[in-house]
Protein backbone atom coordinates (compact mmCIF):
# COMPACT_ATOMS: atom_id res chain seq x y z
CA UNK A 1 0.00 0.00 0.00
CA UNK A 2 1.18 3.49 -0.91
CA UNK A 3 1.58 6.17 1.50
CA UNK A 4 -0.38 9.34 1.06
CA UNK A 5 1.36 12.31 0.73
CA UNK A 6 0.68 15.45 1.60
CA UNK A 7 0.30 18.40 -0.61
CA UNK A 8 4.28 19.64 -0.84
CA UNK A 9 3.81 23.42 -0.45
CA UNK A 10 1.55 23.11 2.91
CA UNK A 11 4.16 20.66 4.27
CA UNK A 12 6.86 22.88 3.60
CA UNK A 13 5.00 25.75 5.18
CA UNK A 14 4.16 23.95 8.04
CA UNK A 15 7.96 22.97 8.88
CA UNK A 16 9.36 26.16 7.93
CA UNK A 17 6.63 28.85 9.16
CA UNK A 18 4.66 26.86 11.90
CA UNK A 19 4.73 28.28 15.82
CA UNK A 20 8.33 27.40 16.54
CA UNK A 21 7.13 25.28 19.59
CA UNK A 22 7.25 21.86 19.30
CA UNK A 23 7.13 22.39 15.83
CA UNK A 24 8.83 18.44 14.71
CA UNK A 25 6.23 17.22 16.33
CA UNK A 26 3.78 19.30 14.89
CA UNK A 27 4.49 18.47 11.72
CA UNK A 28 4.77 14.68 12.52
CA UNK A 29 0.99 14.99 14.11
CA UNK A 30 0.03 15.99 11.09
CA UNK A 31 1.18 13.47 8.59
CA UNK A 32 0.04 10.73 11.16
CA UNK A 33 -3.32 11.95 10.75
CA UNK A 34 -3.58 12.74 7.27
CA UNK A 35 -2.59 9.34 6.29
CA UNK A 36 -4.59 7.74 9.11
CA UNK A 37 -7.04 10.05 9.94
CA UNK A 38 -10.61 9.27 7.84
CA UNK A 39 -11.81 11.35 5.43
CA UNK A 40 -8.53 13.51 5.44
CA UNK A 41 -8.23 14.96 1.97
CA UNK A 42 -5.59 17.32 0.70
CA UNK A 43 -7.97 20.03 1.85
CA UNK A 44 -8.03 19.31 5.57
CA UNK A 45 -4.64 19.13 5.26
CA UNK A 46 -4.41 22.61 4.10
CA UNK A 47 -6.75 23.89 6.37
CA UNK A 48 -4.44 22.64 9.72
CA UNK A 49 -1.92 24.41 7.80
CA UNK A 50 -3.39 28.09 7.34
CA UNK A 51 -4.60 27.70 11.13
CA UNK A 52 -0.79 26.92 12.12
CA UNK A 53 0.03 29.77 9.43
CA UNK A 54 -2.34 32.41 11.44
CA UNK A 55 -1.57 31.32 14.61
CA UNK A 56 2.34 31.81 13.72
CA UNK A 57 1.45 35.30 12.11
CA UNK A 58 -0.89 36.48 14.88
CA UNK A 59 1.87 35.97 17.66
CA UNK A 60 4.82 38.11 15.53
CA UNK A 61 2.25 40.87 15.12
CA UNK A 62 1.59 40.63 18.93
CA UNK A 63 5.39 40.50 19.80
CA UNK A 64 5.95 43.23 17.07
CA UNK A 65 3.57 45.63 18.45
CA UNK A 66 4.38 45.47 21.77
CA UNK A 67 7.20 47.60 21.19
CA UNK A 68 8.11 50.05 24.78
CA UNK A 69 8.12 53.94 24.61
CA UNK A 70 11.89 54.10 24.17
CA UNK A 71 11.96 51.07 21.11
CA UNK A 72 9.44 53.23 19.51
CA UNK A 73 11.78 56.42 19.73
CA UNK A 74 14.67 54.52 18.25
CA UNK A 75 12.71 52.72 15.47
CA UNK A 76 11.58 56.80 14.81
CA UNK A 77 14.82 58.53 14.96
CA UNK A 78 16.40 55.65 12.45
CA UNK A 79 13.21 55.45 9.67
CA UNK A 80 13.90 59.52 9.72
CA UNK A 81 17.55 58.98 9.71
CA UNK A 82 17.02 56.58 6.79
CA UNK A 83 14.86 59.01 4.56
CA UNK A 84 16.80 61.81 5.48
CA UNK A 85 20.22 59.60 4.04
CA UNK A 86 18.36 58.25 0.97
CA UNK A 87 17.65 61.97 0.15
CA UNK A 88 20.59 63.29 0.51
CA UNK A 89 22.21 60.45 -1.76
CA UNK A 90 19.25 61.04 -4.70
CA UNK A 91 20.32 64.87 -3.96
CA UNK A 92 23.66 63.78 -4.85
CA UNK A 93 22.75 61.89 -7.83
CA UNK A 94 20.48 64.44 -9.41
CA UNK A 95 22.69 66.96 -9.31
CA UNK A 96 24.90 64.65 -11.35
CA UNK A 97 28.27 64.60 -9.53
CA UNK A 98 30.60 62.28 -10.15
CA UNK A 99 30.61 59.06 -8.45
CA UNK A 100 34.13 60.33 -6.98
CA UNK A 101 33.26 63.55 -5.79
CA UNK A 102 33.86 64.35 -2.74
CA UNK A 103 29.94 64.17 -1.92
CA UNK A 104 29.07 61.44 -3.33
CA UNK A 105 31.23 58.92 -0.95
CA UNK A 106 29.94 60.35 2.35
CA UNK A 107 26.46 60.35 1.19
CA UNK A 108 26.94 56.75 0.16
CA UNK A 109 28.07 55.94 3.20
CA UNK A 110 25.59 57.54 5.35
CA UNK A 111 22.32 55.73 3.56
CA UNK A 112 24.61 52.45 4.02
CA UNK A 113 24.62 53.26 7.84
CA UNK A 114 21.34 54.64 8.18
CA UNK A 115 19.77 51.53 6.66
CA UNK A 116 21.28 49.16 8.64
CA UNK A 117 20.75 51.23 11.38
CA UNK A 118 16.88 50.85 10.12
CA UNK A 119 17.17 47.32 9.84
CA UNK A 120 18.55 46.87 12.67
CA UNK A 121 15.94 48.67 14.71
CA UNK A 122 13.36 46.80 12.93
CA UNK A 123 14.74 43.24 14.72
CA UNK A 124 15.73 44.90 17.87
CA UNK A 125 11.86 44.88 18.74
CA UNK A 126 11.17 41.25 18.44
CA UNK A 127 14.33 40.14 19.34
CA UNK A 128 13.94 42.10 22.63
CA UNK A 129 10.52 40.93 22.91
CA UNK A 130 11.21 37.24 22.26
CA UNK A 131 13.63 37.51 24.76
CA UNK A 132 11.76 38.50 27.28
CA UNK A 133 9.72 35.38 26.43
CA UNK A 134 7.56 36.54 23.80
CA UNK A 135 5.22 38.57 25.94
CA UNK A 136 4.42 42.48 25.67
CA UNK B 1 4.22 40.13 42.12
CA UNK B 2 2.40 38.29 38.62
CA UNK B 3 -1.14 37.30 39.25
CA UNK B 4 -2.32 33.72 38.74
CA UNK B 5 -3.28 33.08 35.19
CA UNK B 6 -6.77 30.84 34.98
CA UNK B 7 -7.48 28.36 32.60
CA UNK B 8 -9.15 29.01 29.14
CA UNK B 9 -11.80 26.49 27.81
CA UNK B 10 -9.58 24.83 25.63
CA UNK B 11 -6.81 24.73 27.51
CA UNK B 12 -9.25 23.09 30.72
CA UNK B 13 -10.02 20.93 27.57
CA UNK B 14 -6.48 19.83 26.98
CA UNK B 15 -5.90 19.38 30.06
CA UNK B 16 -8.44 17.04 30.77
CA UNK B 17 -7.49 15.14 27.43
CA UNK B 18 -3.67 14.94 29.00
CA UNK B 19 -4.93 13.73 32.44
CA UNK B 20 -7.17 11.04 30.79
CA UNK B 21 -3.85 9.80 28.32
CA UNK B 22 -1.66 8.19 31.43
CA UNK B 23 1.39 10.01 30.06
CA UNK B 24 0.75 9.19 26.46
CA UNK B 25 -0.90 11.75 25.06
CA UNK B 26 0.37 13.57 22.22
CA UNK B 27 -1.47 15.99 19.50
CA UNK B 28 -3.18 13.53 17.33
CA UNK B 29 -4.77 11.87 20.47
CA UNK B 30 -5.65 15.02 22.30
CA UNK B 31 -7.51 16.21 19.00
CA UNK B 32 -8.96 12.66 18.40
CA UNK B 33 -10.21 12.86 22.52
CA UNK B 34 -11.60 16.06 22.43
CA UNK B 35 -13.28 15.20 19.03
CA UNK B 36 -15.10 12.60 20.58
CA UNK B 37 -16.38 13.24 24.15
CA UNK B 38 -16.70 16.75 23.57
CA UNK B 39 -17.63 16.70 20.11
CA UNK B 40 -15.65 19.53 18.84
CA UNK B 41 -12.96 19.66 16.05
CA UNK B 42 -9.74 21.52 17.27
CA UNK B 43 -6.87 22.26 14.90
CA UNK B 44 -4.12 20.33 15.92
CA UNK B 45 -2.59 23.81 15.64
CA UNK B 46 -4.63 25.31 18.25
CA UNK B 47 -4.16 22.01 20.30
CA UNK B 48 -0.08 22.89 20.07
CA UNK B 49 -0.63 26.53 21.27
CA UNK B 50 -2.81 25.00 24.23
CA UNK B 51 -0.16 22.85 25.25
CA UNK B 52 2.33 25.29 24.82
CA UNK B 53 0.62 27.84 27.24
CA UNK B 54 -0.07 24.74 30.14
CA UNK B 55 3.92 24.22 30.28
CA UNK B 56 4.40 27.33 30.49
CA UNK B 57 2.20 28.09 33.60
CA UNK B 58 3.62 24.96 34.70
CA UNK B 59 0.50 22.73 34.28
CA UNK B 60 1.98 20.07 31.94
CA UNK B 61 5.22 18.39 31.28
CA UNK B 62 6.68 16.90 28.01
CA UNK B 63 9.02 14.04 26.74
CA UNK B 64 10.15 13.40 23.21
CA UNK B 65 9.56 9.63 22.21
CA UNK B 66 11.28 8.06 19.06
CA UNK B 67 10.76 9.14 15.72
CA UNK B 68 8.71 7.37 13.40
CA UNK B 69 8.78 6.55 9.50
CA UNK B 70 5.32 6.68 9.26
CA UNK B 71 4.99 10.18 10.57
CA UNK B 72 8.10 11.55 8.72
CA UNK B 73 11.02 10.77 10.56
CA UNK B 74 9.29 13.25 13.14
CA UNK B 75 9.09 12.32 17.29
CA UNK B 76 6.13 12.18 19.14
CA UNK B 77 6.04 14.91 22.22
CA UNK B 78 3.90 13.01 25.07
CA UNK B 79 2.65 15.18 27.56
CA UNK B 80 1.84 14.41 30.70
CA UNK B 81 -0.05 15.97 33.81
CA UNK B 82 1.98 17.92 36.90
CA UNK B 83 0.96 17.97 40.86
CA UNK B 84 -0.03 21.38 40.02
CA UNK B 85 -1.61 20.74 36.90
CA UNK B 86 -3.59 18.51 38.58
CA UNK B 87 -4.75 20.83 41.47
CA UNK B 88 -5.56 23.17 38.62
CA UNK B 89 -8.06 21.21 37.48
CA UNK B 90 -9.37 20.23 40.02
CA UNK B 91 -9.92 23.68 41.61
CA UNK B 92 -11.70 25.22 37.62
CA UNK B 93 -14.24 21.95 37.99
CA UNK B 94 -15.12 22.72 41.80
CA UNK B 95 -15.68 26.14 40.88
CA UNK B 96 -17.67 25.19 37.69
CA UNK B 97 -20.04 22.85 39.87
CA UNK B 98 -20.25 25.55 42.38
CA UNK B 99 -21.03 28.12 39.74
CA UNK B 100 -23.46 26.10 38.14
CA UNK B 101 -25.03 24.53 41.07
CA UNK B 102 -28.90 25.89 41.87
CA UNK B 103 -29.33 27.57 38.64
CA UNK B 104 -32.82 27.14 37.76
CA UNK B 105 -31.44 27.20 33.62
CA UNK B 106 -30.79 23.84 34.20
CA UNK B 107 -34.45 22.26 35.26
CA UNK B 108 -35.99 24.27 32.36
CA UNK B 109 -36.48 22.44 29.08
CA UNK B 110 -34.87 23.04 26.03
CA UNK B 111 -37.67 24.92 23.32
Amino acid sequence: MTKRVPPRLASWIAAHIAPSYRRDSFVGDLLEEYRQGQGHTACWYWGQVVVALTLAATRFLRIVFSLSSAELLLRIAAESLAVTALLSLAYELQNRHAYGSANFIPALAFAILALICSGASMLYSPLAAIRRGGKA
Amino acid sequence: MKGREYLGQLEFMVLLAVMGAAGKAYGVSISRDIARKAGRQVALASVYAALERLERKGLVRSSLGEPTAERGGKARTYFAPTAVGLREARDAREILMRLSKGLSFWEAKPA
